[in-house]
């Protein structure tokens, strides 16, 4: 066959630390995305009042609350963390905007957090997915 | 690439711009129309860092370096290549003039990957193929001697040139490729410790920069080394015979893909640099004569062999695709007469490659390289001279196990161009000739060669040149022989119904 090599991961290349560092991104990360999710879904009192703000109530509230559950989900699975980390930044630029233009400053600290977290993982897991590797490969 | 031709690099231009836009126009959308245009903002800004990063952080893929994003699509569509082919385009052993199998073991090669084939060979793998015999009894790894191959020892030149490697770059001529093309083959090749020719371009300029040895060619137009006239200047030559990196002279009687021909280089792509190169003026168009106007007869061209042998001090030998068995029994029978003997004699298949040759030269013209090879050794046996001159064979020969048949039939090194094009990263767009090779090898166009990172390609063409060497020494111990010197054809399976079967079987 003529397919595409599957490299070894990194795994087994990272120190003890960047592990730790690497599972600390991605528990907290995923941890505050799957909490505002499912606040969102839940239909909380908050998510639906900023939903209201950006006029994006109830399918927006929805919408991004499964993405921000989806990204928890893929973020706490070895093979999928990378696109979960992608997403959780996605929806996270897409708070960031809507903090900084409509909503006010006050949510932003946690969402930049979050975008951090994600950013962390995938600096850290750079190697592991060809996407991410063709963007830096030198 | 099999699917229907769109200018890649126009709408690539456009790309990088309309990325951008788009996200602005999206943010703007988002802020005055409605928050949901903000999913495309975060998309198109995601896509614009991934386009820079593409075209300006990576090094190791022309194509995304050269297409950013849209590079990308292409290489998704490679990825799912094989069941769509299977179903919309060509096969996996369809394509030409080099099949995707083929290509994809140069490829590993050149990235240094050593990937074995599972399951079974994608080949019909039919008794009207030539394949290796092996031996029962392998000679034990270690056994086999390293490969040597001196040339002009004959003559007994101190100048006398040795290989140790059963490769050599064939000619490509910087004019044909662009310069970075030309500077990562010549480092390869210096990495890898084997010499390169260095076509028709004219005074090796870029490739004397590079730390390889070179083969010079001489072609009819003499670039490089002609007077006004057109005419070989005794001068020249003894100047470029002088760079000690320059180690051997080929003159080029004629090449596989237009034997018979002449180039013609048109005044538009006369740059500056080119006009000095070649020795030719500006603002006219330049007419390569199909043979050395010094050449008229066989007993000139064999006065001619002797001249630049003479004149230049170094191994010289001669390049040509056959046409007649008669002629070159002929030029042979001239030759020994008058005791002059090419160091080599170099012979091009008539399927060989081309920047640019006319389609009726490069289709029907030439003997196909087997067939052509097998003669010239056997009329050389025959006459006693074998072992005045070395052969080279070129065309088509990728991978070791061709190199093998080629040295079976008579070859004693291998000559390969188009291999070392796929290890540049040739993807067979088969644009060569138009100026707008997608990976920035056959161009010269600038923002073309952003693609072609030269430290990056150099180590794939040394990582290719060393795979195969190593491939064609474990060949070698299965094959049961001691050195590539030892290979006959004995060693071959040639169906009987093939042109170089009678060669076999006596
Ligand atoms: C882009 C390109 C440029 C070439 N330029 C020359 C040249 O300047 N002089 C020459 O004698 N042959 C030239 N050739 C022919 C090759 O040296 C070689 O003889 C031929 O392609 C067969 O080898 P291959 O099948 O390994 O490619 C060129 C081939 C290619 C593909
Ligand atoms: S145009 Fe470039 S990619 Fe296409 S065949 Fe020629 S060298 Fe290869």
């Amino acid at each position: 066959m003529t397919s595409v090599q599957t490299p070894k991961s990194d795994a087994s290349r990272r120190s003890p630390l960047v592990t730790t560092a690497l599972w600390i991104c991605q528990l907290g990360a995923a941890g505050i995305l799957f909490f505002a999710g499912q606040g969102k879904l839940a239909g909380d009192a908050h998510a639906i009042s900023m939903f209201s703000d950006l006029g994006m109530e109830p399918a927006g509230r929805i919408a991004i609350g499964a993405l921000e559950c989806g990204a928890a989900i893929l973020l706490l699975i070895r093979q999928s963390a990378v696109y979960g980390a992608l997403l959780g930044l996605g929806v996270m630029c897409g708070a960031i905007i809507g903090h900084l233009t409509v909503l006010g400053l006050g949510g932003l600290p946690f969402a930049l957090l979050v975008a951090a977290l994600c950013v962390g993982v995938l600096y850290i897991r750079r190697r592991d997915a060809p996407f991410l590797r063709n963007l830096i490969d030198r | 690439m099999s699917t229907a031709k769109v200018d890649l690099q126009r709408l690539s231009r456009v790309a990088n711009w309309v990325i951008p836009a788009l996200a602005v126009a999206c943010f703007l959308g988002g802020r005055f129309v409605s928050f949901w245009f903000h999913f495309g903002t975060v998309t198109f800004l995601f896509l614009t860092l991934m386009n820079l990063s593409y075209r300006f952080v990576q090094t190791r893929h022309a194509i995304l370096r050269n297409f950013g994003v849209l590079g990308q699509v292409r290489y998704m569509l490679e990825s799912l290549g094989p069941e769509l082919r299977q179903y919309f385009f060509s096969s996996d052993t369809e394509e030409r003039p080099f099949t995707r199998t083929e290509r994809a073991e140069v490829y590993r090669k050149a990235k240094g990957i050593d990937a074995a084939v599972s399951f079974g060979t994608q080949l019909d793998y039919g008794p009207d193929e030539i394949k290796l015999r092996h031996s029962m009894f392998p000679t034990p790894k270690g056994n086999v001697e390293p490969f040597r191959l001196t040339f002009g020892d004959e003559r007994g030149l101190p100048t006398a040139y040795t290989i140790t490697k059963p490769i050599l770059i064939s000619a490509m001529s910087f004019g044909a490729l662009g310069e970075p093309a030309v500077r990562a083959l010549a480092r390869g090749a210096g990495l890898a410790g084997i010499p390169m020719n260095t076509g028709e371009g004219g005074w090796p300029k870029h490739q004397l920069e590079e730390p390889c040895d070179l083969i010079f060619q001489m072609g009819t137009a003499k670039f490089g080394v002609r007077d006004e006239q057109g005419l070989l200047s005794d001068e020249k030559l003894r100047a470029l015979a002088s760079e000690p990196r320059v180690k051997m002279i080929e003159i080029k009687l004629s090449q596989g893909a237009k034997p018979g021909k002449g180039g013609l280089l048109p005044k538009e792509k006369i740059t500056r640099e080119i006009s000095e190169l070649r020795g030719v003026p500006m603002g006219r168009d330049v007419v390569s004569p199909p043979y050395h106007e010094e050449c008229r007869d066989m007993p000139s061209t064999v006065e001619f062999i002797r001249r630049v042998q003479e004149v230049s001090g170094l191994p010289t030998g001669i390049k040509l695709c056959v046409g007649s068995f008669e002629e070159l029994g002929a030029l042979f029978a001239e030759m020994a007469a008058r005791d002059v003997f090419p160091d080599f004699i170099a012979i091009d298949g008539g399927e060989g490659g081309t920047g640019a040759a006319p389609k009726p030269y490069i289709d029907s013209f030439g003997l196909p390289l087997l067939p052509a090879l097998v003669g010239v050794h056997r009329i050389l046996v025959d006459m006693g001279l074998r072992q005045r001159t070395k052969l080279l064979a070129a065309g088509k020969l990728i991978g070791a196990a061709k190199w093998a048949m080629g040295m079976c039939l008579g070859a004693d090194a291998i000559y390969s161009a188009r291999g070392f094009m796929l290890s540049l990263g040739c993807i067979q767009a088969l644009q060569c000739g138009n100026n707008t090779c997608p990976v920035g090898i056959a161009t010269h166009d600038r923002t073309l060669q952003h693609g072609l990172v030269v430290a990056d390609k150099a180590v794939r063409v040394k990582n290719y040149i060393e795979g195969c060497t190593h491939d064609f020494e474990s060949l070698l111990s299965s094959l049961g022989v001691r050195s590539a010197r030892e290979l006959g054809p004995r060693h071959l399976y040639v169906p009987p119904q093939s042109i170089v079967a009678g060669e076999v079987a006596s």
